[in-house]
């Protein structure tokens, strides 16, 4: 079974006197959703923003489909097939959904851009994730979160992303709208696609992941399958980092 | 009209006033003083004047300075030069041959054909192209922006650099037009080019302009000046009625923009 699609290995990060990651390891396997968590401070987000490229590791190797990368930047991520989402930040909510989807990667004709193509593609993208809008020129800031979320998710999965790292999707979200997300998320999953899901809520990840990776203070101190452990138990974990039972 | 573009990546340039004063004193004082043809003259105060925008673009973009504060230090240092070129005094150049670039042919101001030529282009530019495109995302979400891909500090170097290269332009057709330039002149120019813009609908907060609502809004301030004149209440009253359309169209912006957002 296991087929990792990313591995990271031991890497470490400073910042500074602080160290916020110290030997982490972490593999995530295809069509696999794996739970990032930790308490705030715990180096969560550092993790994410190495393997999408906003930061770099000072140690440590990262491999993708078995071959080792160095991920400089967030294109480097993009080009590998590694797509990030955060909850507010990378959207600009002054553009149309359209504008937003092909950001960076426009379709240009002889001389301008081909609106006609781009303005299609995005009515699939969204179609094909069951999006619902009512018009692809609605600007961002008139949405609501997840359909937020869901214009960043059909702009990386367009483009071919194998991996999505996803900084607390759900943090903004109402509950119906997070149930939705996290049916699209299982509904990725069926497709094969691996996802990193960052968040504080027990009960979202509980639903939707196949295993928990739980950070304390920069390290990592476990790595479970759902299946066998409890959202008490996870809880404790993640105050106390303090893992009795783990067999890693 | 650039400064429209400038506006929808984010920032404002407060020294196109001085880059306005400055082109055409250093271009007349080449062609005067130093012999130069007013053609290779006017081409390197074009020149000067991109370089100008580099300027402007580099400290906002690279050194991280706010372009107010940025482009306030320039509009000094620009308008500076410009007393320093002409030394103090009116220059004026002793050649008509390139009145036509900016005078009046056959009757017809030539400036409104550059006006309506560059709404037409900066139009394309912004709605059509890639650089429109990144244009609009940098003011709008600067951090989103990069993290997708956008150039966002060559986008904003860029749009500084046309918008300085314009003004220059502008006060060349002045030139062309008087056949002479104050060195002082300008000093409205700036604002009435950002009241052009907002009265079109561009916001200054970045990520969203419009062309053609800036080109009538240039329109609307022409015909005020001219207006204000041809009913006798002389220009005295210019600079209220500007600052009062400013503020209504402001509002009236505001409102379209949420119920075009709302049922889009």
């Amino acid at each position: 079974m296991p087929d990792p699609l990313m591995q990271m290995v031991e890497v470490s990060k400073s910042f500074g006197p602080v160290k916020a990651l110290e030997n982490v390891s972490l593999a995530v396997n295809r069509g696999e959703i794996v739970g990032l968590l930790g308490d705030n401070g715990a180096g969560k987000s550092t993790l994410v923003k190495i393997a999408s490229g906003v930061l770099q590791a000072d140690k440590g190797d990262v491999y993708f489909q078995g071959r080792k990368v160095i991920i400089r930047s967030p294109e480097d991520a993009r080009k590998l097939g590694v797509e990030t989402t955060y909850q507010d930040l990378a959207i600009c909510e002054d553009l149309p959904i359209w504008r937003n989807v092909f950001l960076s990667r426009e379709v240009i004709g002889a001389i301008f851009m081909d609106k006609k193509t781009m303005r299609k593609e995005t009515w699939k993208a969204l179609e094909n994730l069951q999006i619902g809008v009512s018009s692809i020129e609605q600007k961002l800031k008139f949405l609501s979160g997840g359909q937020r979320q869901s214009v960043a998710l059909a702009r990386g999965l367009y483009f071919n992303a194998e991996l999505l790292l996803m900084d607390e999707p759900t943090a903004a979200l109402g509950v119906a709208e997070s149930n939705a997300l996290l049916q699209l998320m299982l509904e990725l999953k069926k497709r094969g696609k691996s996802i990193v899901f960052i968040t504080h809520n027990l009960r979202h990840i509980f639903s939707v992941v196949d295993r928990l990776i739980i950070l304390y203070k920069g390290r990592r101190v476990a790595d479970l399958a759902k299946e066998g452990t409890s959202i008490e138990e996870v809880e404790t974990i993640i105050v106390t980092g303090k893992n009795f039972d783990d067999s890693s | 009209m650039p400064m429209a573009l400038l506006l929808v990546s984010g920032e404002f340039d407060l020294s196109v006033g001085s880059v306005y004063a400055l082109v055409p004193c250093l271009t007349a004082a080449l062609n005067r003083v130093y012999g130069f043809n007013i053609w290779v003259a006017a081409l390197i105060g074009i020149l000067v004047a991109i370089l100008c925008g580099l300027v402007n673009g580099l400290l906002t973009a690279k050194v991280g300075i706010q372009s107010f504060i940025a482009t306030m230090g320039t509009w000094f240092f620009y308008g500076s030069l410009a007393l320093i070129v002409a030394a103090g005094l009116p220059e004026s150049i002793p050649t008509t041959s390139f009145y036509f670039i900016g005078g009046y042919v056959e009757g017809l101001a030539m400036e409104s054909i550059w006006l309506f030529a560059f709404a037409v282009i900066f139009y394309l530019v912004l709605e059509m192209t890639k650089h429109g495109n990144w244009s609009m995302a940098t003011g709008s979400n600067r951090e989103a922006a990069a993290m997708m891909g956008v150039k966002t500090g060559t986008v904003k170097i860029i749009n500084f650099m046309i918008t300085s290269g314009l003004a220059g332009l502008v006060g060349i057709l002045d030139l062309s037009r008087m056949s002479a330039v104050t060195p002082t002149q300008g000093s409205l120019l700036t604002f009435e080019a950002i009241a052009a813009a907002v009265i079109g609908g561009t916001s200054l907060k970045g990520g969203s302009g419009y062309i053609f609502g800036t080109l009538i809004g240039a329109i609307l301030l022409g015909m005020i000046y001219n207006g204000l004149i041809l009913i006798g209440m002389g220009w005295y009253w210019f600079q209220g009625f500007v600052g009062a359309i400013v503020v209504i169209a402001c509002i009236a912006n505001l409102r379209i923009e949420r119920f075009r957002g709302a049922y889009a």
